[in-house]
């Protein structure tokens, strides 16, 4: 008997409580911090050059094997020529972050990806580098 | 004549309008407690989602059998003796009450018939006891109605409402009136308001096919509903009766709507009554001795006011 009033209250109350659903064209959700969305290719501030060094452990670490990565020997050291993640592939889980030694790659919140082409998921250095908006969770408010 | 059909197109356009009304409600409703928004986000607030949906059923082709028309046109027939305001019916008796209520009984057998004629015989069978346990829960509202009849000595609405003038009947018969809208919630529960799939209604005849079958099945559970709700106004809680200054018309449309969206938000909450066991102990364990004790009550203070007068 108990039971029915509360559930009766929680029923009454819910029907002032704004609901739930998400209205999506119109409305986004703001996701949880946290959350896994496309990979990004980090800058060094102070010299403005890719901190990756092209040790391939990502590579290695990344379970949908999405990772492509070429280098180039030049002036006496190794420099990252290509960087390439096939975002078609790629699960999210995180996992190159994990394994980068030098803390090169982060995920960002966009995980709004859909294309017409699958070719166009194909991200490169290039796209990877431009992916700072995505770093704020309101990506979308700019 | 013309006041006649003049009585009859008021009576369907009201019931037209409150179908439109309470299925939006409804819907609205059975949404918002799950924090949906309900008819998603149509333009409009969703308002003309009723017709369009009412109009998805008719495109379909699927047969459906003379029970369902039998249904559909008892569910509106029974209007002729339950008046919606004070002038608003169509046949005046001494007996309005008896007829309905009768009326009633035959729609729940119409529906036994209308399973019957499906080809699937899951159906049937839970059907079945649905319908056998909405019968059983007629028993309580029975006695609890015929409280009613001995308090106020008539079988006539009209007499009925009219000596409510001072007090509601809901003060002097306050375990009638939870037994009768135990019964009632109980019974609109069984007839799957608020489309919640759970073990009562997994079985469900609405689920055989959808079409003009669904249409007309849906459309007279509504006015069943509506029906037992305007039995409940009249009987306990006034009916057209005026409140301070309002009008008695506005007054049994609030009432109404009230005791809708009270019954519609304790029809969910009551999801714990899952199985017809759970049902027919509630039933036959609290409602049936209520009502019986109710009964006698009533009919001690009757025996002593009127035959020996001492009250």
């Amino acid at each position: 008997m108990i039971r029915i009033f509360k559930n009766f209250f929680i029923n009454f109350g819910n029907l002032f409580r704004k609901p739930r659903t998400v209205l999506y064209p119109r409305e986004k959700i703001i996701v949880y911090e946290g959350s896994r969305g496309q990979p990004r290719l980090k800058l060094n501030f102070d010299t403005l050059e890719i901190i990756c060094n092209g040790c391939r452990k990502c590579e290695k670490a990344c379970p949908q094997n999405c990772i492509s990565i070429k280098k180039e020997f030049k002036d006496g050291d190794y420099n990252l020529e290509e960087f390439n993640i096939n975002l078609g592939l790629c699960s999210f889980c995180g996992n190159c972050v994990e394994a980068c030694s030098t803390h090169a790659i982060e995920l960002s919140y966009r995980y709004q990806m859909s294309e017409y082409d699958l070719e166009a998921l194909k991200a490169e250095k290039l796209d990877l580098i431009k992916q700072a908006e995505y770093l704020i969770r309101e990506f979308w408010i700019k | 004549m013309l006041i006649l059909l003049q009585k009859i197109g008021y009576i369907i356009l009201v019931l037209g309008v409150n179908l439109y009304i309470v299925s939006f409600l409804n819907n609205k409703i059975v949404s918002r407690a799950e924090l949906r928004r309900g008819y998603k986000g149509h333009k409009r607030g969703g308002l003309v989602f009723p017709f369009s949906n009412s109009l998805k059923y008719i495109a379909k082709g699927v047969p459906f059998s003379i029970w369902d028309i039998f249904i559909f046109v008892f569910s509106i027939i029974i209007w002729a003796f339950v008046p919606i305001s004070f002038n608003l019916y169509i046949i005046d008796s001494e007996h309005n009450l008896f007829f309905a209520l009768v009326l009633y009984i035959m729609l729940i057998i119409f529906r036994v018939f209308s399973a019957s004629y499906s080809k699937y015989n899951f159906i049937v069978s839970g059907f079945l006891k649905r319908t056998a346990q909405t019968l059983s829960l007629m028993i309580p509202l029975l006695f609890s109605v015929l409280s009613i009849i001995i308090l106020n000595k008539s079988l006539d609405f009209k007499i009925i409402v009219n000596s409510q003038y001072q007090v509601w009947n809901v003060v002097y018969q306050p375990i009638g009136f939870t037994v009768f809208f135990i019964s009632i919630l109980l019974q609109i529960k069984l007839m799957n308001l608020s489309e919640h799939n759970q073990f009562l209604i997994t079985d469900n005849i609405n689920k055989e096919g959808e079409g003009i079958s669904k249409l007309t099945s849906r459309f007279s559970n509504y006015l069943i509903i509506f029906f037992l709700i305007s039995l409940l106004n009249i009987l306990y809680l006034g009916g057209w009766q005026k409140l301070f200054m309002i009008n008695g018309n506005i007054m049994i449309a609030i009432k109404f709507y009230v005791i809708f969206v009270i019954v519609a938000l304790l029809e969910r909450s009551i999801s714990g009554i899952s199985s017809i066991n759970k049902l027919i102990n509630l039933n036959y364990k609290l409602l049936l001795p209520l009502s019986v004790v109710n009964l006698a009550v009533t009919i001690v203070f009757f025996i002593l006011r009127n035959v020996y007068s001492i009250i």
